[in-house]
């Protein structure tokens, strides 16, 4: 555990270990993969339980599912516009995997796989390819128009094009490094806080109460991750409808 | 980062989030702009010119990127 030899060790509860032993090791499947598995699982019963009855007063599993629809659906059409209802499912998928991934991650013994920077770019990645193979399907060669604004000087395009490029490029990053660097710092406080109360409660006989501070400061870290948790898979989606509204609208 | 989101139109609007996020657009304008010109160099074998260029242009994308998240250029149809 993370108090032996009395060292705080944050960062071991991100390595990756192979599911099920040697089987999960010959092809190369961690319980990072598991738990992708599992979401992906949890996703598809949710949406199929929850809307098997299909009853006018929802109960509360399809009013839950309900909302989420209705939810991503709001912030799609709100963001994108009518055009946008065919990114939908694309958006709801995203939403709800960021957001399963974040909240399974809290529970014991669960992994979080938001919490590396492959999974998120990954996603990151998925959503820069679509925005600009949208882009260009939608507006071909004007698409170019984007990196150089109408009314801009032409003497100027050495700068703003290389400028603008960058911008361009730089989306998929800070959309994959806001996801990772939220999650790993939430799971390194919890960490380190939970390692203090271990380590406190072993000072004799005041340990136990002093280490009754770090417990405190955990259980309101949990809500506060609880809150994260659900802010950065709203903050994913949305991004991804502004930048498909971009790639809509173009500019 | 910072408190509810409001509705469904608006990206959640607090000085934490929103300090972070400033933050994330200039690491990541800067991580791309040194990336390119690395990999720019390493092809051409222009070392390190290219390299300091794109330095340059990564911290002015960073820049425009923070720019952009106070005064979005879209909303004009």
């Amino acid at each position: 555990m993370a108090a032996e030899g009395k060292t705080i060790d944050a960062l071991s509860q991100f390595e990756l270990k192979p599911f099920l032993g040697a089987i999960g090791d010959s092809v190369g499947f961690t319980q990072s993969s598991a738990h992708m598995l599992l979401a992906a699982g949890l996703i598809t019963l949710l949406v199929m339980y929850g809307m098997a009855s299909r009853a006018i007063v929802p109960g509360r599993l399809q009013a839950l599912t309900e909302s989420a629809y209705e939810f991503v659906h709001g912030l799609v059409v709100g963001q994108v516009g009518d055009e946008g209802k065919r990114f939908f499912p694309f958006v709801f998928t995203l939403f709800m995997f960021v957001l399963f991934g974040n909240m399974m991650g809290l529970f014991p013994y669960a992994f979080t796989f938001t919490s590396h920077i492959a999974v998120t770019f990954g996603l990151a990645a998925i959503v820069f390819v679509l925005i600009t193979v949208v882009a260009l399907s939608i507006h071909g060669r004007k698409f170019f128009g984007y990196f150089f604004p109408e009314g801009a000087p032409i003497w100027l395009a050495p700068i703003i094009i290389p400028v603008e490029i960058v911008s361009y490029l730089s989306r998929p990053v800070s959309l994959s490094i806001r996801l990772f660097a939220n999650m790993v710092a939430g799971h390194v406080m919890l960490k380190v806080f939970a390692t203090f109360i271990v380590l406190l409660g072993g000072l004799g006989a005041v340990g136990p109460f002093v280490a009754l501070l770090p417990l405190t400061v955990n259980v309101a870290l949990v809500g506060f991750e609880v809150l994260v948790a659900f802010l950065q898979a709203y903050v994913f989606a949305i991004l991804t409808c502004i930048y498909l509204h971009d790639a809509v609208h173009l500019h | 980062m910072d408190p509810s989101p409001g509705g469904s139109g608006q990206l959640p609007q607090g000085s934490w989030g929103l300090g972070f996020r400033a933050g994330v657009e200039v690491v990541s304008a800067l991580v791309v702009g040194i990336a390119l010109g690395w990999f720019l160099d390493r092809w051409l074998g222009t070392w390190p010119w290219l390299f300091l260029l794109f330095f340059v242009f990564g911290s002015v994308a960073g820049v425009l990127n923070v720019y952009r998240l106070f005064n979005p250029r879209r909303r004009q149809g």
